[in-house]
């Protein structure tokens, strides 16, 4: 019953997705070799990088099907442009969580306005807008337009934001200790990585279609109970 | 009536309005004078030269005042429904939009002027010996700020929580705007030459054309039942 | 319906409490092992590092888990809602009122 009205896809990508990522919580715990450098602390790697891309790749889902939402006007792409944009917001906090605890080790500190981190920041706000905008509008349907207009404005001045960061960091060198890659870095350290993309990824995608499954039967919901 | 003979139309209403009131307008200037007394208050005698802190100080003037200003632009016509009337007309939303930045960047550019004069007279600032790269620096800044702040003041004014909601949105994407402005007013307050700040000058008009583009294209849905 | 979906989050907080487990009780040995000739480990042993790491795990996989939450208790709610649908349906409009 569950599966037929919230979609058959996305329970089971997301219960795939925390197989492998809780497959990949073992590498990383009881598998991977440590990173010569910086020890342990370069495990903080194998759930940050996945979460960043995650966090990114969300809002591109977002960008992509508020533009189709403004322009078909189809409902669908209103559902999956909420559930991107939740799932994302809470792979931005992983990412703006995680990067100090690994920053404070490995930095000495727990925040510098280093590019990439400057731009998850900023992007978790555009998120927070997002979210708000829709909430506080007078309407679901014009709340539905206003968060799809600042999703669209959003994407597009990301590319700027990123521009923008990292030619200002290059007037403030940072206290880097150790590269981020390697270029040597053992083949174990790449496989968990890599399994992290595909772990991450996949329970994203299931989560974000069983979230915006939800949403299409509260949305159903919502226009009967305005119109029997 | 041509395109940009209904984009004057709207520039022409929105300034009269402006004449008759003064609401926007005094509140921004109250604002600028205001805040300088309270810079001059904030910025410890004698160990810092206003000179060198005087550029972010200009910007985060013009991006403060600008909200207040902008941020009311839709209020006083969505109050007596005057804004439906607008968009009763046949009146393309973009010229709306564009006639609106047009008048809101007008707003702002008297702000500057006066900003200008106020950082002049309040802590001596020495804008230097390039006031063209200046005036374009701070103009297609402000031209940037006006389209992002006109189309999300769309959005905010119509929202519960009105304009407190338009900084959250519009903030993070002032980012570009602030760092490249202000490092290219910087450089010019310390008197370096022009062709130091020409490549932060085309960014800004970059930030500019992308805001404005983005604007025409996306107020439609903004302001439109349905 | 909410039964099957206590079930899910119920097989999803039994596996993270079970890594959990494995990696405070059989796991520790090699990570002490490994932190012993870490050079960054100053304290020489299980410090800041390994409390760091851990604490970055248990958040990411804390956030993702109210997310399933948030998401379920949605589902419930909605199940909730849909149930009186149904039930005003069979007993006509007059019914349910």
């Amino acid at each position: 019953m569950t599966t037929t009205r919230t979609g058959f896809w996305g329970p089971l990508l997301a219960v795939a997705g925390v197989g492998l990522a809780l497959f990949q919580l073992w590498l990383v715990w009881f598998w991977v070799p440590t990173e010569a450098v910086q020890g342990i602390i370069q495990r903080i790697y194998y759930i940050h990088v996945p979460s960043a891309w995650v966090a990114f790749f969300a809002f591109g889902i977002v960008a992509l099907a508020s533009i189709v939402y403004l322009w078909l006007g189809d409902d669908r792409a209103d559902h999956l442009a909420v559930a991107a944009a939740e799932g994302g917001i809470i792979f931005t906090t992983i990412v703006l969580t995680t990067g100090p605890l690994w920053g404070k080790v490995a930095w000495g500190t727990y925040w510098t306005w280093e590019a990439r981190l400057t731009l998850t920041l900023l992007l978790w706000f555009i998120y927070l807008g997002y979210f708000m905008v829709r909430n506080a509008a007078p309407t679901p349907e014009k709340g539905r337009r206003w968060a799809a207009v600042v999703g669209i404005a959003g994407a597009v001045n990301i590319p700027l934001i990123h521009m923008s960061v990292y030619w200002f960091r290059s007037l403030h060198p940072l206290p880097v200790v150790a590269k981020p890659e390697g270029p040597t870095a053992p083949p174990e350290m790449v496989q968990t990585l890599l399994l992290g993309f595909l772990a991450f990824t996949l329970l994203f995608l299931g989560l974000m279609m069983l979230r915006a499954g939800v949403h299409r039967i509260e949305h159903r919901l919502r226009l009967r109970e305005v119109a029997p | 009536m041509s395109y940009f003979a209904m984009i004057w139309e709207i520039v022409r209403k929105d300034l009269l309005i402006e004449f008759r009131t003064r609401q926007r307008i005094v509140v921004m200037g109250a604002f600028a004078v205001l805040i300088g007394i309270l810079f001059s208050f904030a910025i410890p005698p004698g160990t810092i030269r206003p000179q060198d802190i005087a550029a972010g100080l200009v910007w985060m003037t013009l991006v403060f005042a600008g909200i207040l200003g902008v941020g009311r632009t839709f209020q006083l016509e969505a109050e007596d429904g005057a804004f439906q009337g607008l968009l009763l007309t046949p009146v393309p939303r973009d010229a709306v939009y564009l006639g609106k930045v047009v008048s809101n960047f007008l707003l702002v550019a008297v702000l500057v002027a006066l900003i200008l004069v106020v950082f002049g007279a309040f802590f001596q600032v020495d804008y230097g010996d390039h006031p063209i790269a200046l005036l374009l620096t701070l103009g297609f800044g402000a031209l940037g700020f006006v389209g992002l702040a006109t189309l999300f003041g769309a959005i905010t004014s119509g929202t519960r929580l009105g304009e407190t909601l338009l900084p959250v949105l519009l903030f993070p994407l002032l980012t570009p705007m602030i760092i490249f402005g202000v490092s290219a007013t910087n450089r010019l307050l310390a008197g370096r030459p022009v062709a130091e700040v020409s490549g932060n000058i085309r960014v800004l008009a970059a930030f500019a054309l992308i805001a404005l583009a983005s604007g025409a294209l996306l107020f439609k849905t903004v302001v439109d039942d349905a | 319906m909410s039964r099957r979906g206590g079930g899910f989050a119920g097989v999803f907080a039994l596996g993270i409490a079970l890594v959990a487990l494995l990696g405070f009780g059989g796991g520790v040995e090699p990570l002490l092992a490994q932190a012993a000739d870490d050079p960054l480990g100053r304290s020489g042993g299980l410090g800041r590092p390994y409390l760091f790491v851990f604490l970055a795990y248990a958040i990411g996989w804390l956030l993702i888990f109210g997310w399933v939450i948030s998401i379920f208790r949605r589902l419930r709610g909605v199940e909730a809602r849909m149930a009186s649908v149904e039930a005003e349906h069979e007993g006509g409009p007059d019914a349910a009122r």
